[in-house]
């Protein structure tokens, strides 16, 4: 019979204890898992998609509330701006891109983005070979009241091509919100899952969005006196995502639209930088603060299980040395009992905390908009379990010490 | 004892026990030889220093001055690493109260004590710890953990796992002690059958006078444990 096999026996002779401190150990290391996994995923993610655009231009107010309005399609938009100032920046040659983005309505709490075909056309910066957003069914709209839509949309709602759809006025549903019946959306597009916002989203063009505010454009031009001739001019987008010829150049950029215009630019991956390193960055450390507690609670559990298992088994100990069994294998004993439990304990964390996230990706998709690879395990978290294996170990030294150095003559007579 | 191997040799073995009523109290052997399958049992009172004797052969207690020579080594000599070794290839031991390892079969008992001892490879001890047992009468018994047997039926594990290793030594501190006196009179035969088998000495701490007087040679152990220490009849 192999130690290991001794020391499996002896961990299951006390079953309530055993399966007590190995939930322990599971717990931590499954919040460990879930928070690491959690950071890395939403950074990534929220990293690939803030990376596209150079720039988004919008009314004035938060630069991250801009950002996470237009790009990430969360949070409220800063305000409207002029459709006017879209067409200038879009005749500046310094941009190669620029797309607009109206917002007003939703279906069933996804919002309906009024922009141009051109969005479909973008590539992926990551990989300039492939469009960012990949059509999985039809095509881009090419009239109003046209729909491409996320996957999703098309999932959670069984949309398919063909259907139609209205949109109800405001980003969110609320009791009461008025439903645009007389303008019916016809799906013509289903976007691949990309991971990204735009399987959120349902997108337009912007005559759409314009033509089903119209009457309300009218009668607002009206009450306010205007000549019905300037309610084009009067037409507005929420925000323009801008590619620039030479993205070094945007924060001067960002300085001369401040300055000079009554709109706002902000770059997106320097507020994503900025919204990861002030809030989340600081509730990952508490998170993992907690985790960490929760491991250093199991790991003294595991340094009392078994400081009070050696105890209890002085006599078990004492007989073996008297059959011939040496101080290193005593010591060894109750070391790999700490190492098998430590070991199983953070199996069962990893699968219960890559399990979770797994189970619960797509509510945290619909949360946080990003897709969670549950079952990758990087660098960082093996390096992590790795301490958390070392502290089980470590745990079980003293008692194993303990059991290493104890004379057997008094436990086996009494004396 | 001229021209006998001799398994056991104590040559003015002390070990300092500390004190009573402000006496210091001391154990102190003068000599004792035992030769190659002899028998012997060692008598006397609680407290007389029987089982220090068992310690002090085994290696479980270092003499604070003397030689203790077992099998051809200088127990005294050896580091505590090859002292382990020594006791599990060398002797065997039975106790009173059985000491088997409750949360192993009967068995995995015996595999244990030859698991530690290193006598045999891992394919050969389920074999050999088989044999051994349905030699002591436990034939069904093997899967058997130490709580499903009786009090013979746990001596006859622990008889079968001292001596699984062929040791040319075999302690027993009072090992019929807490057993009726039928079940006792059958371990005593067992235990003395196969040290002759064996020919292994044996070395048998009893109060039970009529019992030693069975054994070929008694050691009367009143006086080891003192307060100066003091001569023994051998």
């Amino acid at each position: 019979m192999s130690l290991w096999k001794m020391a499996w026996r002896y961990l299951w002779r006390r079953t309530l204890v055993t399966l007590l401190t190995l939930a322990g150990i599971a717990l931590g290391v499954a919040l460990i898992c879930s928070v690491l996994a959690l950071h890395r995923e939403s950074e990534s993610s929220f990293a690939k998609e803030s990376s596209q655009f150079d720039l988004v231009v919008g009314a004035k107010g938060s630069p991250l509330q801009l950002v996470l309005s237009s790009v990430y399609q969360l949070d409220m938009p800063t305000g409207n701006i002029p459709y006017s100032r879209y067409q200038a920046l879009k005749a500046q040659p310094r941009f190669i891109t620029a797309i607009p983005i109206g917002l007003g309505d939703n279906y069933h709490g996804y919002r309906i983005i009024g922009t141009e075909p051109a969005y479909f056309d973008l590539t992926d910066r990551g990989d300039s070979t492939r469009k960012l957003y990949a059509f999985k069914e039809g095509r881009a709209f090419d009239a109003d009241y046209e729909a491409v839509i996320g996957s999703e949309v098309a999932r959670k709602n069984h949309l398919k091509l063909g259907d139609t759809f209205v949109g109800t006025h405001g980003l969110v549903t609320v009791a009461g919100s008025e439903e645009h019946k007389n303008f019916p959306y016809k799906v013509v597009g289903i976007l691949a899952d990309s991971g990204l916002s735009a399987d959120r989203g349902v997108f337009v063009s912007m005559g759409s969005v314009w033509g089903i505010h119209a009457s309300e454009a009218e009668l607002h031009a009206k009450l306010a006196g205007a000549d019905p001739a300037e309610i084009d001019a009067s037409r507005e987008v929420t925000a323009v995502l801008l590619r620039m010829k030479i993205p070094g150049m945007r924060l001067w950029v960002v300085q001369e639209i401040g300055k000079k215009t009554e709109s706002m630019a902000a770059i997106p991956v320097n507020e994503m930088t900025q919204m990861f390193s002030q809030w989340l960055k600081p509730l990952q450390n508490v998170l993992l603060a907690v985790a960490a507690l929760v491991v250093v609670v199991s790991a003294l559990t595991i340094m009392a299980t078994f400081y009070q298992s050696a105890e209890r088994r002085r006599k078990d100990l004492a007989i073996m040395r008297a059959l011939g069994a040496h101080r290193m294998e005593i010591l060894g004993l109750v070391l790999l009992e700490a190492l098998l439990l430590t070991l199983v304990g953070v199996a069962a964390g990893m699968l219960l905390g890559h399990g979770g996230l797994a189970i619960g990706g797509d509510m945290l998709k619909d949360k946080i908009g990003t897709s969670i690879s549950a079952w990758k395990v990087d660098a960082i978290e093996a390096k992590a379990l790795g301490f958390v294996a070392l502290g089980g170990l470590l745990a079980g030294l003293l008692p194993a010490i303990f059991a290493y150095s104890r004379p057997p003559v008094k436990d086996l007579t009494g004396a | 004892m001229n021209g006998e191997e001799r398994i056991v040799e104590i040559r003015n073995a002390f070990i300092g026990l500390g004190s009573s009523g402000g006496q210091p109290v001391n154990f102190q052997m003068p000599s004792l030889e035992i030769a190659r399958g002899e028998q012997v049992a060692l008598t006397g009172p609680s407290g007389c220093g029987k089982s220090t004797l068992l310690n002090l052969v085994s290696g479980l207690r270092v003499p604070d001055r003397g030689e203790v020579v077992v099998s051809g080594t200088d127990v005294t000599k050896l580091s505590p690493g090859k002292m382990d070794s020594f006791r599990g290839r060398t002797m065997g031991f039975v106790f009173q109260t059985f000491n088997l390892l409750d949360g192993f079969t009967a068995l995995e008992n015996v595999e244990i004590g030859m698991r530690f001892a290193r006598t045999a490879s891992g394919s050969e001890r389920r074999a050999k710890a088989t044999a051994m047992l349905e030699k002591v009468g436990l034939k069904g018994r093997l899967h058997s953990y130490p709580a499903q047997l009786s009090s013979g039926e746990k001596q006859r594990v622990a008889v079968a796992r001292a001596v699984v290793n062929l040791p040319p030594l075999l302690l027993a501190d009072e090992p019929t002690g807490a057993l009726d006196p039928a079940t006792a009179t059958g371990v005593f035969a067992l235990i003395r059958q196969i040290c002759t088998e064996q020919n292994c000495a044996l070395m048998f701490v009893t109060h039970d006078l009529e019992l030693a007087a069975q054994l070929p040679r008694q050691v009367d152990c009143r006086g080891l444990v003192g307060a100066h220490g003091s001569e023994v009849a051998v």
